[in-house]
């Protein structure tokens, strides 16, 4: 067999198999193969599998750095900026930023890093007051608000707003100063960009703390009486801080953009080909195929609505 | 296509006012992912329900739309569902 007529059987087959995807036809029963129940299934597992993978990139350290770390512009200034912002749209005074509790909020971070965990109490069960303690601020009031994965500081602020429990924090008119770290790092096998925001009014009579819980969702007073509050000696080291540059000027996509991407993907195929399927077959007044896509449309149209505007970030 | 509309506008004026719902539902309740999954759920069962129950109105109901149905909602709901772990 000749090289010419070989191509022309391998572009006829192409062309047959591409056709029997997305053309309804007396071979395909009428309706596109990517459509019948079973390709709908395929690709259920199909999606199944790239999100498996894609969490178990972080056992390859060289991918997970330079494709999938996480790109934020949240700096210090525009948290405690933004913070101060919202108060003062409730009539509250703005916060000062206080060194200590900065500190307080870097070795906070520094820890869940070190520790792996994502939490306001550590694994080893050490309370955020520990960190505020062992700065040196000495405080009657202190309270801690977590956040992780967010792109921008508004998103991060609207989402604290957004939790009752973290809202809270930001509006205790009890507090006075503000600490804030923004640091990069890798918490299970992801990079992304933790925000450890404390708060605090310093004074030693009373000791009162209050941090959103990360179970119950409610915030928790935690008085301490008049108990002495036993300073710890050691202070966090900071020289081990990841500059958030590092990760952020090497960064293709996040985890949650390649996700979307691929997701909004299968979506983009199918619709196409409903909606294919539906002037073909309408054209056809098979009006029972019609009837089960418009459905269909308006169910996958919702799903790629939610997936672009989907916001990623967690807060704690 | 307008034809199909127009003779079932209740049921899929059901299924839009519902559809409206939840995208409202769901980014109301952001950022909370435990409720967000919840309304995903609850999401890819109605659609289940409401393709069968239209189906079986029609007297159309077959196990053919029955698998369909369940496909249609289940990659729907898997897609949502996994972006919010």
């Amino acid at each position: 067999m000749s090289r010419r007529k070989k191509i022309k059987i391998i572009k006829g087959g192409f062309m047959k198999t591409i056709s029997n995807l997305f053309h309804p036809s007396s071979k395909n029963n009428h309706k596109p193969r990517i459509l019948h129940t079973e390709a709908i299934f395929y690709f259920i597992l199909i999606v199944l599998a790239s999100f498996t993978l894609l969490k178990t990139i972080k056992f390859f350290p060289g991918i997970g750095q330079t494709i999938l770390g996480y790109a934020s512009n949240i700096t210090p200034e525009d948290v405690i900026l933004q913070t101060n912002e919202v108060r003062a749209s409730s009539g509250l005074g703005g916060l000062t930023l206080s060194d200590e509790l900065s500190q307080a909020a870097l070795a906070k971070g520094q820890d869940m890093f070190a520790d792996q965990y994502w939490s306001h109490t550590a694994p080893d069960g050490t309370e955020p007051w520990s960190f505020i303690e062992a700065s040196g601020y000495k405080y009657k009031v202190a309270g801690e608000n977590l956040a992780r994965d967010f792109m921008n500081t508004s998103d991060m602020v609207s989402a604290w707003m957004a939790s009752p429990t973290h809202k809270a924090n930001l509006m205790n008119s009890k507090f006075q100063e503000i600490g804030i770290a923004v640091i990069d790092g890798k918490l299970n096998g992801f990079e992304t960009t933790l925000v450890v925001q404390m708060f605090g009014t310093p004074g030693v009579k009373t000791q009162v703390a209050v941090a959103p819980k990360t179970t119950e969702k409610v915030a928790v007073e935690e008085v301490l009486g008049d108990e002495e509050v036993i300073m710890e000696e050691s202070i966090p080291v900071i020289e081990d801080m990841v500059s958030p540059m590092t990760f952020r000027e090497s960064v293709l996509m996040t985890p949650l953009q390649l996700t979307k991407a691929f997701f909004l993907a299968v979506i983009v195929l199918v619709v196409m080909t409903l909606v294919y399927d539906t002037f073909v077959v309408g054209s056809k007044k098979a009006a029972h195929v019609v009837n089960k896509n418009i459905g269909h449309l308006m169910v996958f149209g919702a799903v790629a609505f939610m997936l672009i505007f989907f916001k990623g970030g967690m807060v704690n | 296509m307008k034809s199909e509309i127009l003779k079932h506008k209740l049921a899929y004026g059901f299924l839009l006012v519902a559809l409206i719902s939840f995208v409202f539902g769901f980014f109301a309740v952001w950022p909370n992912r435990a409720y967000q999954q919840i309304l995903i759920v609850s999401f890819s069962i109605f659609y289940f329900v409401w393709g069968l129950m239209t189906h079986v109105k029609s007297r159309r109901l077959t196990q053919q739309v029955f698998m369909e149905y369940l496909a249609t909602s289940l990659l729907a709901g898997v897609l949502l569902f996994l972006v919010t772990l």
